[in-house]
């Protein structure tokens, strides 16, 4: 029944929150705010990092929602907000 | 005329005036190369032991080295040293810009100053000439106004300067030099030496050119780096938001020092964030000499409370974090404005804003007596305060004249409990980077010889995973297995001694750690081929950090004769207690049994007797400098 919902449903997908810190921004034009990204229903960590084809050896930590995740597999809905921290070397 | 030295070395003595020059030989060069081991050499072989810090018997240098000033990046730096005021060890200070390289262009690699004037003065290079010149008109004055009366004296306005203000002539014990306004010796109080002998400033002005042996092999390095500096992460991350980017990272992380280091995250990072000051008061960026990475920056503020001039520089992350969250301070345009301020008046933003946090805590724990509190809310938090308390130190008055005495010395008068609360290390205020948070910078406050510095191994960060570029970037040097951050077991301590000779190499040869590996993108061939193609010397990375192995044992040495012992290699007892707060790291601290193993390991890995911390003569041999036995045996 729901999926049914859904189908017939031609309301834009919605969207999350992500941020891209430090060298990541490059990877978004430079934005060092969040910025608003259109979400589907199965979108994961990992979908957002290959959308914005960030390499994985330039990424150091994923937040979502305020909390550390490890796993790449961690499910991001409409509404969510992503942080994702480059490298520092601090100074 | 060699190649990349000018081979010569100013000496001045300004008790008699006397100006003499020395032209060492190549080996002088090759061996000590300059930097580090160039303080190292005269303060040992000048020096007097046990001298009083801020006598006429200190000897203050100023050295470049071999390669700086070469036209590539990140080969802008020099090195000052003397015996420190705040630790009464060895004190060294390095700053980029351009002053290093204008020294090199008047014909001079190095400067040794002794005695003392009997009034103000300022030494006006130019050209292989030297004067000393009346400074009276411009004693007392910040460093801002000294510098505009010297333009309109020599009437140039491509001088450059290194210049100290009003806290230096006042003794303030951790008072910085300021080179060009914007670029700051800032740390062990080399400022107060320069006050000490009525020496206001030093003006150079040069058009000599450093010559090259292969230039085509030093431009395709600078044009390599030029062209992808931008596809590299650090070098960009850095251009883009410089070292400020790391004030959100590291509160996410839990580890940004936070009310004097009792806490790992703090409510106000976002206002205090490099993203908030690039959005709000960024004028422009900027770089060194010849340095295409522009990390640097101004940035002005204008407030109904102050307005800040942007060429006293953009605070880095240090001062955003000393005189911010470390203060429990959020208003970022306040702790801009106290940067503006310590730079004026000639303070270092670290021990300054090092000294407030701790009385701030002090008195949250009840430990200050009232003639120190005198009426004044010292909460953390307090931005006007941090202000106030900023001039009132340079200038001796209230509350400021016990906090011109450094943490260290306000903790002995204060009491044991008051002593817990002191971060600091050989008497040195600690660098905003919390030692629970990463076990090589933690452990590099407790055995640096200058007293708890930041910039000595690189950070664990960088070491952490097998495909993060610094992690890569130093494979050539053996080290195969990423590690933990809060690893402080053998294989980090065998990871920060290597590290801390390539390191101990930057310091000795005017390199910038901001343009190269493992925290930038030059790499370690490119090194070699810079070095090479400078001096022409056929020479290896094996012997590039032999000679920062030096530098760190003669460093030693100087700390040896001057009775520093094992003791002195510690840290505060801050970091042997649980975080507080609420971020990641809570309860997290670090353990004394680890470290002490992890101390006994780094002598006997630098063949280092044990209880004396001391280089052995066999070590001395090895590394070509046994005539420093005769000075600590
Ligand atoms: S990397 Fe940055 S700090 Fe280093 S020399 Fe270049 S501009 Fe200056």
């Amino acid at each position: 029944m729901q999926a049914l919902v859904g189908k017939g449903n031609k309301k834009p997908p919605g969207k999350l929150s992500l941020r891209l810190y430090s060298n990541l921004a490059r990877y978004a034009g430079e934005k060092i705010r969040p910025f608003p990204v259109p979400v589907g229903p199965s979108e994961t960590v990992h979908g957002l990092i290959q959308r914005f084809r960030i390499p994985m050896s330039e990424i150091s930590m994923i937040f979502v929602n305020n909390s550390l995740t490890c796993k790449l597999d961690t499910p991001v809905r409409p509404g969510d907000e992503v942080e994702i921290f480059g490298l520092v070397g601090g100074g | 005329m060699p190649f990349g030295y000018a081979g010569k070395i100013l000496h001045i003595n300004l008790t008699t005036s006397d100006i003499t020059i020395e032209e060492p030989d190549e080996m002088f060069y090759r061996r000590y190369f300059g930097g580090r081991a160039f303080l190292a050499y005269y303060l040992l072989r000048e020096m007097k032991p046990h001298e009083d810090p801020l006598g006429p018997g200190n000897v203050l240098v100023f050295a470049s080295s071999a390669i700086g000033g070469a036209p590539s990046h990140g080969l802008c730096r020099f090195s000052v040293g003397a015996k420190s005021p705040l630790t009464g060890g060895f004190g060294e200070s390095e700053a980029g810009g351009f002053w290093g390289p204008e020294l090199k262009f008047a014909g001079f690699d190095a400067m040794v100053i002794k005695g003392k004037s009997e009034n103000p003065v300022y030494l006006w290079i130019h050209d292989g000439d030297v004067e000393i010149r009346d400074a009276s008109s411009i004693w007392g004055m910040p460093t801002g106004e000294a510098q505009d009366v010297l333009m309109r004296e020599i009437g140039d306005r491509k001088i450059r300067t290194v210049l100290i203000g009003p806290a230096a002539e006042n003794l303030v014990p951790y008072s910085i030099i300021a080179n060009d306004l914007s670029h700051m010796s800032g740390r062990n109080g080399m400022g107060t030496v320069m006050g000490s002998k009525n020496l206001k400033a030093i003006v150079c002005r040069g058009t000599h050119k450093i010559k090259t042996k292969d230039q085509k092999l030093v431009g395709s390095v600078a044009k390599r780096v030029a062209r992808d500096r931008k596809d590299n992460p650090l070098s960009y991350g850095l251009h883009l938001l410089g070292t400020p980017a790391a004030v959100l990272h590291f509160n996410h992380a839990g580890a940004l020092p936070s009310k004097n280091f009792r806490e790992g995250t703090f409510e106000g990072a976002e206002n205090i964030s490099g993203e908030r000051m690039m959005e709000t008061l960024l004028e422009r960026r900027e770089g060194c000499y010849a340095c295409s990475i522009q990390c640097r920056a101004r940035v002005g503020v204008e407030d109904n409370r102050f307005t800040v001039e942007p060429r006293y520089g953009r605070p880095e992350y240090e001062t955003l974090v000393g005189l911010g969250s470390n203060c429990g301070i959020d208003d970022l345009n306040a702790v801009v404005k106290g940067n503006e301020l310590c730079n004026k008046l000639g303070l270092d933003t670290i021990s300054m804003g090092g000294s407030i946090a701790f009385l701030m805590d002090c008195h949250e724990q009840g430990l200050l007596p009232e003639d120190w509190v005198n009426g004044l809310d010292l909460r953390f938090g307090n931005a006007e305060l941090m202000l106030q308390l900023i001039e009132d130190t340079a200038y001796g008055r209230g509350l400021g004249k016990k906090l011109a005495k450094g943490v260290r010395d306000m903790a002995r008068e204060l009491g044991p409990e008051a002593e817990k609360l002191a971060v600091q290390v050989k008497g040195q205020e600690v660098p905003l980077h919390d030692a629970r948070g990463k076990a090589a910078v933690g452990f590099g406050y407790a055995v640096v010889e200058k007293g708890a510095d930041h910039l000595v191994s690189g950070f664990d960060i960088l070491y952490e995973k097998s495909d993060h570029p610094g992690f890569v970037s130093v494979a050539p040097l053996g080290l195969l297995e990423p590690l933990d951050v809060l690893d402080m077991g053998p294989k980090k301590i065998r990871l920060f001694v290597y590290m801390s000779c390539l390191w101990g190499f930057y310091n000795c040869a005017s390199i910038c750690n901001f343009a190269f590996v493992p925290r930038s993108i030059t790499t370690t061939a490119e090194l070699v081929d810079l070095v090479k193609g400078i001096t022409g010397w056929e020479t290896s990375l094996w012997e590039l950090m032999k000679v920062g192995e030096r530098s760190i044992n003669m460093a030693r040495a100087f700390n040896v004769r001057e009775g520093f012992t094992r003791k002195d290699d510690t840290l505060p007892d801050r970091f042997f207690q649980p975080l507080e707060g609420e971020g990641a790291m809570k309860g997290y601290h670090i353990d004394r049994k680890t470290f002490e193993e992890a101390l006994g390991l780094y002598y006997g890995i630098m063949n280092w007797d044990p209880e004396k911390a001391c280089p052995t003569y066999a070590k001395l041999v090895e590394l070509d400098i046994d005539w420093i036995w005769d000075h600590i045996k």
